[in-house]
């Protein structure tokens, strides 16, 4: 859901009152968005080991850096080092998926075929039973795509807040996101095949 | 107006992200071309979806791991936050 200004002004009461030794209020800081970041990083990396690893990991920086925090909203900066963090995990698992041949996106970005089964070979049998899988979609984009679309309509930001979190220009959020969602319709028109595995 | 042309309009239009004028000619546009209505349909159908998908829940006793990794980090208890454990 959208961040309000109400709610951003109690995040920022918290961090104040942690920075004066009250560590009570990290407690509630952790409460009010351990479930979000959860399902950022679940909805990105679908699954569930790497979500917890990325949300613990998200609040020991928070901890970390909080005595110097000065910014004036708590919420883009949680959501910039846990997506950071997403996108490194992603990284790390998977260094053989770029082909040779792959096509060049408007960004300058590969656009790369993951292969379906990229990390997850006993889940396909079972996906392609179960048939169209939005989530199985969504781990077919790239990963940069992944951040964009996920942010946008599993966290319901704005353009603006996504350039902010990702610090990307805005014309290259709307661009990622337009690519993403293009992909995302095809591949599911095509009733969840991977692009290029047509079956005739 | 060609399709090109309206492509980025019709791509914004799913996010309210167009200008009157430009939801005009969205509009009018895909009145006239049956292959960018069905393009539309199929976008808002997927973003449909993604936005239907629901929070997961985690793994059992996630949370209280989270808080104990936390407070091993500040080396004392964080406070209130561990009663409102409800999933784990």
């Amino acid at each position: 859901m959208p961040q309000t200004p109400d709610q951003d002004r109690i995040d920022l009461s918290l961090i104040e009152r942690c920075q004066k030794g009250h560590l009570e209020s990290f407690g509630e800081l952790v409460a009010r968005y351990q479930m979000r970041l959860y399902n950022l990083a679940y909805r990105i990396l679908h699954s569930h080991e790497e979500a917890e690893d990325v949300v613990q990991e998200t609040f020991l920086n928070v901890f970390r850096a909080l005595p110097n925090f000065k910014g004036d909203r708590f919420s883009p900066w949680v959501y910039k080092i846990a997506s950071n963090l997403c996108l490194d995990f992603l990284r790390r698992r998977r260094p053989n998926t770029v082909s040779l041949d792959a096509p060049v996106g408007e960004d300058g970005e590969m656009i790369r075929e993951i292969p379906d089964e990229a990390g997850l070979p006993e889940e396909t049998a079972l996906a392609e039973a179960l048939g169209l899988d939005i989530q199985k979609a969504i781990d077919s984009l790239p990963p940069k795509y992944r951040a964009v679309i996920v942010l946008r309509h599993v966290e319901d930001l704005t353009y603006e807040e996504i350039a902010d979190i990702l610090n990307l220009p805005l014309g290259t959020v709307k661009t990622r996101l337009f690519r993403a969602r293009e992909m995302l319709r095809a591949r599911l028109a095509d009733g969840g095949r991977a692009p290029g595995r047509r079956r005739p | 107006m060609n399709c090109a042309d309206v492509y980025e309009w019709l791509q914004a239009y799913l996010d309210a992200g167009v200008t009157p004028e430009q939801e005009r000619a969205v509009e009018a546009h895909i009145r006239a071309c049956p292959e960018c209505r069905r393009r539309l349909v199929e976008l808002a159908r997927t973003v449909n979806a993604l936005e239907r998908q629901g929070p997961v829940a985690p793994r059992a006793d996630f949370t209280r791991r989270l808080y104990e990794t936390l407070e091993r980090e500040a080396g004392r208890r964080i406070g209130p936050g561990r009663t409102t454990r409800t999933r784990g």
